[in-house]
């Protein structure tokens, strides 16, 4: 509570919109100003994009105090943050434009790194174009529920956090509904010793099809299995069949719900059509140390079941062989974790060769700006990489006790 | 490469590795051009492997059709697609997963990492962790109810003494307290008093309170948790059930145009914009 809390009033300087949903989170958990200029300003489409401007919503309605200002083009943007307060306890709805091209996850992400430095507990409801399956981007919200919270269990932060889907809507024009529900607030998370991942001992999984037939699931569970059968036996991959959604005919054109002024059922002359359909599977392994590695696959148009199910179980193999005590999904989060806790605790992780890339050095940059700390990487052994970081000991500003 | 056609499947306990590599390179050779380094590698090897094989038989092999029934026993005849695929060593039998492993990981919470299909095992192994583990449940009650007490009993406390009992006069205080708190009279409280003066002070203790709890609302100060808080009599169970639509009246389910309406999702005969039912059907609707 010394240093990195207690921040001049200078924002920090960006410019284009890479990793702007990293830094706004950054920047909301650090109390720290942010400058982002050049928003895709050679673009053809300039500014920020309607699900960024969501978000920034989203976040506006879970702080206190938080001030944003935003060019007349929307390409530049500063971002002063307020305090988490999580709509005071209350259950917030937020609805996300029509044509959201990301997954729920993309938000649903932001909401668990938030959620934990609250002042009171997350009841947030999103609506709108949700998509909760598998996107080109993001994973699924079943690999988020079951791959991703898990990661936060590290940093013993369990009580109260349920997802509960709703209504399942798969791209490219959503329309399903989640429920985030979090509890569980601290004033500081534990630091984290992993070493081990363990080795995996049980698969499960989800395969979700949207008003499609029942029978691609059972078509994508088969050949999942027969890939990973072979190395473990404890496989279970969970069937879950929904109807496709009935909207208004102009649902997700450009402009169509200012031009319906918030009647939705006289929209289009009171035409309907059915979106989010889709099938697509989320594999999840466990190792006997409680290592979680995930892989999502989403059929593309014209694809088969079958070919979905083994791309799935072929991506989860290579994750595996990746290795690390943190599959990559969850990367970011662990060392977002790591920096909020205990000042001068340093926590470890031990991650595979192949999971430090691009994003992982941009990440530690993004990290580095924020809280004026760094992220070491040395040699571990068998072809490893130890990863450290010290805690800067920012840590929950809202929840002090006196 | 209409070779491709054909899928054989060997056995998995007829190869070793070094005759699966064979085969493959024998595939690699019928199609291109001889492999040199490795031929002199696994020459010992192969000859073993299949001695009535050479390599000028391979290279200049072509589709001859369908192989006759004598044929089939030779597999080096052909180049073999193997297809890696354990479906069929799938076993039936667990192909349905038990409830519990279902409900587990089906739910909205995150699964827990320690779940194990295995549950009796980790549930005695707990109950013998409790008797040896000195922050027990019941250990961690009492130290529950020793904060509540001390954060009810905190303004009593001496600020000079760094004790956390409280001492003399105050003692007598918070004993009167807690016998007060447990449903025992005021004994300190006037008997006499008019009832305006009485419903005065009453009020103006209230207020007190609530004046002291929203100030350590506002300054992030945890109090101790309200005791006093009346239930109003209005909506405690009276017994009996109460439909959530209609009225139950005479025993029958009582319902008005507008309930009717309601269910059927019209809005009514004069106003516009009804919404239907209020959290009614989730599937194939929006709501905005």
């Amino acid at each position: 509570m010394t240093t990195a809390t207690i921040t001049p009033n200078t924002p920090i300087r960006f410019t284009t919109h890479s990793s702007l949903r990293r830094r706004l989170v950054l920047s909301t958990l650090t109390g720290t100003p942010l400058h982002i200029s050049q928003i895709r300003s050679t673009s053809l489409k300039p500014g920020l994009t309607p699900y960024e401007f969501s978000l920034l919503r989203l976040l506006d309605s879970l702080t206190n105090g938080t001030f944003i200002e935003i060019s007349l083009t929307g390409t530049t943007l500063l971002y002063k943050p307020g305090l988490i307060t999580g709509n005071n306890g209350r259950p917030l709805t937020h609805t996300l434009p029509e044509n959201c091209p990301r997954g729920v996850t993309y938000f649903l992400e932001v909401l668990a790194l938030l959620a934990p430095f609250s002042k009171s507990a997350f009841s947030v409801t999103l609506n709108g174009g949700v998509i909760t399956s598998a996107t080109a981007e993001d994973y699924s919200v079943d690999t988020f529920r079951t791959a991703v919270l898990p990661v936060y269990a590290g940093f013993e932060i369990t009580r109260g956090i349920e997802v509960r889907t709703l209504v399942r809507s798969s791209g490219p024009l959503g329309a399903g509904e989640v429920h985030f529900l979090h509890g569980h607030q601290v004033r500081l998370p534990k630091t984290l010793h992993l070493q081990n991942s363990g080795r995996v001992k049980r698969i499960r999984g989800v395969s979700y099809s949207t008003g499609v037939s029942a029978g691609n699931n059972a078509r994508m569970i088969e050949t999942a299995r027969g890939v990973l059968n072979r190395f473990v036996a404890d496989v279970y991959v969970f069937s879950d069949v929904s109807k496709a959604q009935v909207v208004p005919a102009d649902y997700g054109k450009e402009g169509a719900v200012e031009k319906a002024a918030g009647n939705m059922k006289g929209r289009a002359g009171g035409k309907t059509k059915k979106t989010g359909v889709g099938f697509g599977i989320s594999l999840v392994a466990e190792t006997s140390l409680g290592t979680v590695y995930a892989a999502d696959a989403f059929a593309g148009p014209a694809e088969a079941a079958e070919d979905v199910g083994k791309r799935a179980a072929i991506m989860l193999l290579e994750e595996i062989k990746v290795g690390g005590v943190v599959g990559r999904h969850g990367l970011m989060s662990v060392l977002v974790m790591m920096m909020m806790g205990v000042e001068g605790d340093v926590g470890r992780v031990v991650l595979g060769k192949e999971a430090i890339g691009e994003e992982f050095i941009a990440g530690a940059r993004d990290l580095k700006n924020f809280f004026g700390g760094e992220v070491a990487v040395r040699e571990g052994e068998s072809d490893s990489l130890v990863v450290s970081v010290v805690g800067r000991g920012v840590g929950n500003v809202g929840r002090k006790v006196a | 490469m209409p070779d491709k056609k054909r899928k054989r499947e060997i056995s998995p306990n007829d190869g070793s590795d070094a005759n699966k590599m064979d085969i493959l390179r024998r595939h690699f050779e019928s199609q291109f051009a001889p492999l040199k380094g490795i031929e002199k590698k696994l020459g010992s090897k192969k000859s073993k492997a299949l001695p009535e094989k050479t390599e000028e038989a391979l290279s200049d092999q072509r589709w001859q059709g369908i192989p006759d029934a004598e044929d089939d026993g030779l597999i080096g005849n052909v180049p073999v697609v193997i297809e890696f695929d354990a479906t069929k060593d799938v076993p039936l039998s667990i192909s349905k997963a038990p409830r519990s492993v279902l409900k587990s990981f089906m739910s909205s919470k995150p699964p827990l990492p320690t779940t194990s299909t295995a549950a009796p095992p980790t549930k005695s192994k707990k109950s013998s962790n409790d008797e040896g583990d000195p922050r027990s449940e019941a250990e961690m009650l009492k130290n529950d109810l020793a904060l509540q007490r001390l954060l009810r009993e905190s303004h009593l406390l001496d600020s000079t003494s760094g004790k956390l009992e409280a001492t003399g006069k105050n003692r007598l205080k918070a004993l009167e307290s807690r016998i007060q708190a447990l449903g025992g009279k005021d004994i300190t409280a006037q008997k006499n008093v008019p009832m305006a003066v009485r419903k005065g002070i009453a009020a103006a203790r209230e207020e007190r309170e609530l004046k002291r709890r929203k100030n350590a609302k506002e300054a992030g100060i945890v109090l101790e948790r309200d005791t006093t808080k009346k239930i109003s009599k209005k909506w405690q169970d009276r017994g009996g059930f109460g439909p959530s639509i209609g009225k139950f009246k005479g025993g029958a389910l009582m319902l008005s145009t507008r309930d009717v309406m309601d269910i059927e999702g019209r809005s009514g005969p004069g106003g516009g914009g009804g919404g239907g039912r209020k959290g009614g059907k989730k599937h194939g609707k929006i709501k905005r």
